[in-house]
């Protein structure tokens, strides 16, 4: 992995937090944020509803107030600065389309309110409706379009002004299924196409991963993690996000842990099933949880095993997601585990069956919830 | 025989259809609005019908005489008669003058309130607060407020240097003016309900994208406010001006239409030329002309409205 976090501190910043914090009368709703996001990339601020993703995103458009910190654009502060004075374009989940005006006085508007010239406008309009395919609906009002086209007048107010950043508050989750994957491949486009930063937030996890160039998971006004989707994905920080990314969930089983060694912990999934893993145990012994993904695991086959029984199985055509409960250690509860495995594999319900795993693949976590 | 067995058939598929269309059809709407219409018929309708016939008639108490003489000459008068015209022309400024400051105190109050978090309750009763007050009662407390000698305005004006008061409702010039501003504080409460209305539906996110876009706030009032505000203010402006062509109390008992016809609007002379002049013929006339003015408002009220639910419809 070339380091994304690395080429972000070197080229010049596009948006900075610095230990930015948002209180709503005493109830905390951000907590000493601090994200560094370079020139021209795409990151995604992704989390479950109620994370404060989106007030972090309102907060760098000037749309609620700053508690303390600073946040940066393009290195200066702007926690004072108006919405207007801040060189930030936005794009709403609402869309937020001037419904008395047509679809080319909605792109113009921004344009207009800084008084820029008619020509110029028009030209800029232009451009603009004909980089998002809107030419022939100019003279459209917004009532008239559907959600699609509307969503790509809302782009298209934001590229017309050619800011210095772009925001994206959930601007798909109106959007019907196949109208979403269309958008997300036309926004990456516009990302190749337009120098500018963006920065997107979404509480699908599948958009973020295919959208972003740096990810940042949020949870609970905290960032739990920030990083590439190769990096969340396969070296989540915390269970959270180990849990919060990838579909189905990774599997989580409960443990015991005992450090044998510099780097060396001695892991007891169930009686049968003891293997060393080379991570430090702080405490010396105690439970911990082990994650391991759905494709990570096979039936039949592994340098581990568990057995279990089939509890039902799913098939998706390209792939088979089988449910087998397993029972671990003796005093927990019996275990449901996913299995990704080939869909032409024959599965019962109520058959026994054997788990496979290795365990270079499993993530381990304190009880805490953090990665060890 | 089988004649007879037709005809009864053919009964009961009358009576039968007759019976459908009671119950369900067009007929069934007819039967529950019947007892409203009838209501409005007979206090509205017959005396209207009356009105038309004695506009065409001589009814004039000092020339009793002439009773029963039919004729278009009360229409002839109307179109000859100055008075008239200025009534007509001075019904018109009171209603151009009463809409456009309504409005623009309801739009400022409006504005006023909609962010406000405290009191805000209060705010709102405040400005209320003068609809409730009876048109009569806010005309005897005016007309207490404008008095030349004692009244409050003028002691006020007292402590302003280089403006003397006036005496307002005596003054040629002042009177109208003075019965307008009336008139506004009593009616304004109208328009701010409409567009305090109007102001919470329009989605606080086309504000937060006019800022991100750069807009001020005056030009977020432009191009955001007053646009989304369009048919409502249009309803309300029809609304007013109806209310306005409409008013009397207040003029009446201000200034009775003086001094010498200058605040004589087209209701008032209706009532002088009545109840002062005893020319019920004439006023008649005068009336008749009232109602065709104000059906051409209503139309024009009606065809807003629809409007304004075919643009929300198509929203």
């Amino acid at each position: 992995m070339s380091d994304p976090l690395a080429k972000a501190s070197s080229d010049a910043l596009g948006v900075q937090f610095s230990d930015v914090s948002k209180r709503y009368d005493r109830h905390m709703v951000l907590r000493d944020i601090n994200i560094d996001i370079g020139d021209r990339e795409l990151i995604v601020f992704v989390g479950p509803s109620g994370c404060g993703k989106s007030t972090l995103l309102r907060m760098l458009a000037g749309l609620e107030e700053t508690t303390s910190g600073t946040i940066r654009i393009k290195g200066k502060p702007v926690n004072d600065d108006p919405p207007r004075e801040r060189d930030i374009a936005m794009v709403f989940q609402s869309y937020a389309l001037y419904p008395h005006m047509t679809v080319g006085q909605n792109i113009a508007f921004p344009l207009r309110m800084v008084g820029e010239g008619r020509e110029q406008q028009r030209a800029k309009v232009e451009n603009t409706a004909r980089l998002l395919g809107l030419t022939d609906y100019l003279d459209r009002y917004p009532r008239h379009l559907s959600g699609g086209q509307r969503q790509r007048v809302a782009m298209g107010r934001a590229i017309v002004r050619d800011p210095a950043v772009f925001l994206f508050d959930e601007p798909l989750s109106n959007l019907d299924a196949a109208l979403r994957v269309q958008m997300r491949e036309e926004i990456l486009a516009l990302h190749r196409q337009i120098p500018a930063t963006m920065i997107y937030v979404t509480h699908d996890q599948v958009e973020a991963m295919t959208l972003a160039d740096r990810i940042v998971v949020l949870s609970d006004g905290e960032v739990q993690q920030i990083g590439t989707p190769h990096e969340i994905y396969n070296t989540p920080q915390s269970r959270f996000v180990a849990e919060f990314v990838g579909s189905p969930k990774i599997n989580i089983l409960p443990a015991k842990a005992e450090a044998r060694g510099r780097h060396s912990t001695r892991v007891t999934l169930s009686p049968d099933c003891v293997f060393d893993a080379d991570f430090d145990l702080p405490d010396g012994s105690g439970l911990i949880d082990v994650g391991v993904r759905p494709e990570a695991l096979t039936t039949g086959e592994g340098a581990l095993r568990l057995s279990g029984t089939v509890s039902h199985g799913e098939y998706l055509g390209a792939t088979k997601y089988v449910y087998a409960d397993v029972s671990l250690l003796a005093d927990s509860k019996p275990c449901r585990l996913v299995v990704a495995v080939p869909p032409e594999a024959a599965v019962q319900t109520g058959q026994a069956v054997t788990i496979g795993f290795d365990p270079a693949q499993c993530h381990f976590f304190a009880a805490d919830g953090s990665r060890l | 025989m089988a004649k007879a067995d037709a005809r009864s058939g053919q009964r009961q598929t009358f009576r039968r259809s007759v019976h459908r269309n009671l119950t369900e059809g067009g007929g069934f709407i007819f039967l529950m609005l019947l007892p409203a219409l009838l209501v409005v018929g007979a206090v509205i309708g017959v005396p209207m019908l009356r009105a038309l016939e004695m506009s065409f008639n001589s009814i004039d108490f000092r020339r009793p005489a002439m009773a029963g003489t039919y004729g278009f000459h009360n229409y002839v008068r109307l179109f000859e008669d100055p008075d008239s015209w200025s009534a007509v022309i001075l019904s018109a400024i009171y209603m151009f003058g009463t809409v456009v400051g309504s409005v623009a105190l309801a739009l400022s109050a409006a504005l006023l309130t909609r962010r406000i978090v405290r009191f805000r309750a209060f705010w709102r009763v405040t400005f209320l607060l003068p609809w409730t007050v009876p048109a009569v009662v806010a005309a005897l407390v005016w007309g207490v407020m404008y008095d030349g000698n004692f009244g409050i305005i003028n002691r006020l004006l007292d402590h302003v240097p280089f403006v003397t008061g006036a005496n307002w409702l005596i003054n040629r010039e002042t009177a109208f003016p003075a019965l307008i501003v009336a008139q506004v504080w009593n009616e304004f409460p109208v328009a701010f309900i409409f567009i305090l209305a109007g102001l919470h539906a329009i989605p606080e996110e086309l504000y937060e994208a006019a800022r991100i876009d750069r807009a001020r706030a005056f030009q977020q009032f432009w191009h955001i406010t007053l646009p989304q505000l369009r048919f409502i203010l249009a309803v309300v402006v029809v609304l007013l001006m109806i209310m306005g062509f409409k008013s009397f109390p207040i003029i009446y008992i201000l200034t009775g239409g003086g001094p010498a016809g200058a605040t004589e609007t087209l209701t008032v002379l209706t009532y002088n030329t009545a109840f002062r002049g005893l020319d019920f013929s004439y006023a008649a006339t005068l009336g008749i002309l009232a109602v065709i003015v104000s059906i051409i408002l209503v139309l024009g009220y009606l065809r807003l409205v629809a409007r304004l639910q075919d643009e929300r419809g198509g929203q």
